[in-house]
C-alpha cells in the first residue's frame, strides 16, 4: 500500500519538447510514452510492446534513441527531446522523411516513427553507415510488414543527402 | 468479469484486486490427439473435436495409383504462429448514445463487423456506425474480439465512450495461425509423371472456430500445388485443441499446404534421381491448362516464374544431386533450394461498391469501406481513379471506410482488394467521366464521345475547358456522384473454388549455407517473383512481394507459438522472435510479371500473399541440397538440422 502511495507522489519536471520548453507535474510512474501522447498529443510515437524490444516507440533524449515506454517521464528533466512531430522543419520535410516516402519504406506505418528516430540517432553518431551497420543498429526496430530493404535505403540515401 | 476506469493505470490496478480461482480440466494441446478416442471434448454439445471435414477430388484415386511405378508417403507439419501486427490487436473506441452506437475500430472488414455489431446489440443494422482509421498492420488478426462485445456492453450500460487498450501480451492471446500436418502419397510414373496425389490434412483451430472452415477449405484446396495431377483426393478435417484459437492469416491456409506439397515435390524428384528444377518443368501446369471444374485456365507462366527466379540469385537451378551426408573439407555447407504457389485469386465476397464524387474545383473524393492496413489500398484507388479520369493524382482524395456510407465490401483480405474494389472505383470514375462528358457536349457542342479528359481539362476540338466550368452548369449542389460497383464471378455448382476469377502464382529461389557443426544457417540470397499482371503502383507491389517474404523468413526459420503443460510459453514480443532487419539477406530480389492479362483495373491480378507461402519450403529445399537431410516440420532451425544430420 506504500507503494501504492508513493507512485502518486510527483516531480516538478523541466525538458524541451521538439525544441519548446515544458515544464510540469508529472507522476513517478508516468512514462515519457505517456507524458507526450497522453498530455502534449503528440500521437506519432507509437505504443506496440512495451519490453523496449520491437522500438515502436523510440524518440531522441539529448540525441540518444530511447524507448519511450519504459523511459520515465522525471528522467527527462533538463533534457532534450525530440520525436518525429519535430523532425521536419516546417512544411520541409527531412530527407529521410523523403527517402521513406519514395521507398514505401512503411507500409502500415505503426513502426515508422520508430524505425525514422532511430535512423536519425544513427546518422547523427555515424554518417556513413554500411547496410550492414544499419542492420546492426535497427536490430531492436522491427517492422512486420516487412519493408527492411526499403527502410536500408532509405536510410542510405537519406545520409548522402545530407552531406549535401 | 469487465473493469472500466477513467484510465489505464487505475483499470490495471483495479484489475490485480480480482482474484481467479481456477479448476484445471483436462486439456489437449495436440489436434491428432484430439481427434483420438478418450480425448476431452472441448465444446460437449458437439461430442467431438471435429470441427469440420472437407475434401477435393478429381479423376480416380486408385486409378492413379496402378498407373504409378513409384509411390512415396511425405510428411510435414506447421506449428501455430501469431501476426504479431505492431498495433495490438483488439483496441476500438466505441459509444453507445440513444440508441445508435459509433465504433472506431481497426479491422479490415467494416462492412462485417458493423452488421456483426448490430445483430449482438438487437440494433437495425444502420444504428452502428463504424468508422476504420489508419491500421497499423493486421495480416488476418484484425477482426472482433470478444473485447470488444464487452466493451458495447459497458458503453450502453455507462452511457459514455468506452476504450480498449490491448497489451502486447493480450494481443497474443486473440489469434493464431493454424498448425497443420500435411501427409501425402504420390504416384510417380518412372518418367517423372505424377499420376497421383492422396493428401490427408489435419488443421488444428484451437479453441473456437474463428477461422477453422476458410483455413480447413483454403488448405484442402491448395494442397495439390501447382502441378498436373491427373488423380487426386485431398482430405481435410479441422480439429479443436485448448489454443489460442487460430483465424485467417496472410495466406491463409497456404503457408502450411505449400510447405508441404514444395517439400514433396523436391523429396520425390531427388528419389526418383531426377533434378527437382526438370521435375516441376515436366509436371508444372502450363499457361491454358484445364485446372479444376469452375476456375478458368491456367493463367500464368511458370516456367518464366521459376527462370527469373534462380536467376535473381544467380543460378542456373541444377541441384547437388549426391546422396549422402558428405562432409566436405568446409564447415559451411553450400546449398540451393526453389518452390513455387498458387493460390486461387479475388476469393468470393460478392459485390465491391465505391463511391465518386467530383465537385466544382475539380476534386474527386472517393468513398468505400476497404480499410488501409499497410497494403497500399488507398493510395492504389488514387493512381486507379487519377488514370480513369485523366486527372492529376493529386487531386484525388481517398476517404478512409465509414460504414455511414453504405457502399458493403467483404474487406481487405482474401487477396480480393485491388481486383475488386480496384474494378469498383475504377467502375465508379468511369461513369463519372462519361457524365461529364456528356454535360460538356450538352453545353458546348459535339457528342460526348468526341470529348476528352487531358491533364484534368476537358477538351474537345480545339477547344478546352476546366472541370469547373462545366460542373457548374448543374447548379444545386455542385457536385457529380456515381456508384461504382464489381460482381464477383457467379458460383460454380459442386465446384471448391467458389467465385474466382484469376491464378494468383509466385516463384521462389533462395542461395544458402549451413554450418554442418552448428546447424547455423546463414541466407546468401532470396528472389522472389510474383505474377501481378499488371503492377498498378509499382513500389507498392514490390513492398507487397517483400513483405510477404519477410513474415515468410519468420516463419520458415524461428516463429512458432509453444505451449508446455497447458501454458503458453511464449506469448510475449520478448520471448516469441520476429524477423529483424539483420535476418534478411542484403541479396534479396524481388520482382514481378507483368503481361497485362489479369481481370483487375488495366491487366492487374492479386499477388499480396503469393510471396509467403515459398520462403520457408524454398529454404527447406536448399538446406536438402547442402546436406542431404530433410526437415520436415516448421520453423527450420539448427536444433532440427543437427538431429537431422545425427549430430545431437
Amino acid at each position: 500500500m506504500a507503494m501504492a502511495s508513493d507512485l502518486k507522489k510527483t516531480f516538478n519536471a523541466s525538458l524541451t519538447v521538439n525544441g519548446a520548453p515544458w515544464s510540469g507535474a508529472v507522476a513517478i510512474e508516468e512514462t515519457l510514452l505517456e507524458l507526450l501522447r497522453n498530455r502534449l498529443h503528440l500521437t506519432g510515437t507509437k505504443r506496440s510492446c512495451e519490453a523496449e524490444v520491437c522500438g515502436a516507440c523510440t524518440v531522441l533524449v539529448d540525441n540518444q534513441p530511447m524507448s519511450s515506454c519504459n523511459y520515465l517521464a522525471f528522467e527527462a528533466h533538463q533534457k532534450s527531446v525530440i520525436t518525429i512531430e519535430g523532425v521536419a522543419l516546417g512544411d520541409e520535410l527531412d530527407p529521410l522523411q523523403e527517402a521513406f516516402i519514395r521507398n514505401i519504406g512503411a507500409q502500415c506505418g505503426y513502426c515508422t516513427p520508430g524505425q525514422i528516430m532511430a535512423a536519425k540517432a544513427l546518422l547523427i553518431e555515424n554518417p556513413h553507415p554500411t547496410r550492414e551497420q544499419i542492420a546492426e543498429w535497427l536490430s531492436g526496430n522491427i517492422c512486420r510488414c516487412g519493408a527492411y530493404g526499403a527502410i536500408a535505403q532509405s536510410i542510405l540515401e537519406a545520409a548522402q543527402e545530407y552531406q549535401k | 468479469a469487465v473493469i472500466v476506469a477513467e484510465d489505464l493505470r487505475s483499470a490495471e490496478r483495479a484489475l490485480k484486486k480480482i482474484h481467479v480461482e481456477y479448476e484445471p480440466l483436462p486439456a489437449v494441446f495436440d489436434a491428432l490427439e484430439a481427434l483420438a478416442p478418450g480425448a476431452p471434448i472441448l465444446h460437449e454439445e458437439r461430442g467431438s473435436n471435429l470441427l469440420v471435414e472437407d475434401s477435393l477430388t478429381w479423376g480416380d484415386i486408385d486409378e492413379g495409383f496402378r498407373q504409378a511405378e513409384r509411390i512415396f508417403e511425405e510428411t510435414y507439419s506447421s506449428p501455430s504462429m501469431f501476426h504479431h501486427p505492431m498495433e495490438s490487436v483488439g483496441g476500438c473506441l466505441v459509444h453507445y448514445v440513444n440508441g445508435e452506437v459509433n465504433v472506431w475500430l481497426p479491422t479490415a472488414s467494416p462492412t462485417r463487423d458493423a452488421a456483426e455489431f448490430a445483430h449482438f446489440l438487437g440494433l437495425e443494422p444502420d444504428k452502428v456506425r463504424l468508422r476504420v482509421p489508419y491500421v497499423g498492420g493486421g495480416f488476418g488478426a484484425k477482426i472482433p474480439t470478444p473485447a470488444h462485445f464487452a466493451a458495447l456492453l459497458l458503453s450502453r450500460r455507462i452511457g459514455r465512450p468506452v476504450r480498449l487498450v490491448p497489451s502486447a501480451e493480450s494481443s497474443f492471446r486473440q489469434n493464431s495461425r493454424h498448425a497443420e500436418v500435411f501427409k501425402a502419397r504420390v504416384g510417380v510414373k518412372a518418367d517423372g509423371t505424377i499420376t497421383a496425389l492422396d493428401v490427408d490434412l489435419i488443421v488444428d483451430t484451437g479453441a473456437y472456430t474463428t477461422g477453422g472452415a476458410t483455413a480447413a477449405h483454403n488448405s484442402v484446396i491448395s494442397a495439390w500445388g501447382c502441378y498436373r495431377i491427373p488423380h487426386l483426393r485431398i482430405k481435410g478435417r479441422c480439429v479443436y485443441t485448448n489454443k489460442v484459437p487460430a483465424g485467417h492469416t496472410r495466406a491463409t491456409g497456404k503457408v502450411q499446404t505449400t510447405w508441404g506439397i514444395e517439400c514433396t515435390m523436391d523429396c520425390v524428384a531427388r528419389q526418383m534421381g531426377i533434378d527437382p528444377y526438370e521435375f516441376r518443368k515436366k509436371n508444372v501446369l502450363l499457361r491454358g491448362d484445364f485446372v479444376c471444374q469452375g476456375t478458368p485456365r491456367m493463367d500464368t507462366d511458370y516456367l518464366d516464374l521459376m527462370a527469373e527466379a534462380i536467376a535473381g540469385i544467380g543460378w542456373d537451378g541444377k541441384a547437388n544431386l549426391r546422396s549422402g551426408n558428405e562432409t566436405g573439407g568446409s564447415r559451411w555447407a553450400r546449398g540451393r533450394g526453389m518452390a513455387l504457389s498458387l493460390r486461387h485469386g479475388s476469393q468470393g465476397g460478392g459485390r465491391a461498391y465505391a463511391l465518386a464524387t467530383m465537385d466544382a474545383r475539380g476534386i474527386v473524393t472517393i468513398q468505400h469501406n476497404a480499410p488501409e492496413i499497410g497494403q497500399g489500398t488507398h493510395n492504389l484507388f488514387s493512381v486507379v481513379a487519377a488514370q480513369t479520369l485523366g486527372i492529376p493524382q493529386s487531386q484525388i482524395q481517398v476517404r478512409t471506410p465509414d460504414t455511414a456510407v453504405n457502399l458493403p465490401f467483404a474487406g481487405v483480405s482474401a487477396q480480393r482488394t485491388t481486383m475488386q474494389m480496384g474494378n469498383a472505383v475504377q467502375s465508379a470514375c468511369g461513369k463519372l467521366k462519361e457524365e461529364l462528358f456528356s454535360l460538356a457536349a450538352q453545353a458546348k457542342g459535339g457528342k460526348p464521345e468526341e470529348w476528352q479528359l487531358i491533364e484534368g481539362r476537358l477538351c474537345w476540338a480545339e477547344t478546352s475547358f476546366s472541370i469547373a466550368e462545366i460542373i457548374r452548369l448543374i447548379g444545386g449542389g455542385v457536385v457529380l456522384k456515381a456508384i461504382g460497383y464489381h460482381s464477383t464471378p457467379p458460383m460454380v455448382k459442386d465446384s471448391a473454388f467458389a467465385g474466382m476469377d484469376h491464378w494468383a502464382p509466385s516463384g521462389a529461389a533462395v542461395d544458402l549455407e549451413v554450418n554442418r557443426d552448428t546447424g547455423e544457417l546463414r541466407i546468401l540470397g532470396y528472389a522472389v517473383i510474383a505474377d501481378a499482371g499488371k503492377a498498378i503502383h509499382y513500389p507498392s507491389a514490390k513492398a507487397q512481394a517483400d513483405g510477404g517474404a519477410v513474415m515468410g523468413f519468420g516463419h520458415a526459420l524461428f516463429e512458432e507459438t509453444i505451449y508446455q503443460d497447458g501454458q503458453f510459453q511464449n506469448g510475449d514480443p520478448f520471448q516469441y522472435r520476429l524477423p529483424v532487419m539483420k535476418d534478411i539477406p542484403e541479396n534479396f530480389y524481388s520482382s514481378m510479371l507483368e503481361k497485362g492479362d489479369g481481370p483487375g483495373p488495366f491487366g492487374s491480378k492479386g499477388m499480396a500473399q503469393t510471396s509467403i507461402v515459398t520462403v520457408g519450403p524454398a529454404i527447406g529445399n536448399a538446406v536438402y541440397d547442402a546436406l542431404c537431410v530433410r526437415i520436415r516440420s516448421l520453423p527450420i532451425t539448427p536444433e532440427k538440422i543437427l538431429r537431422a544430420m545425427g549430430k545431437i
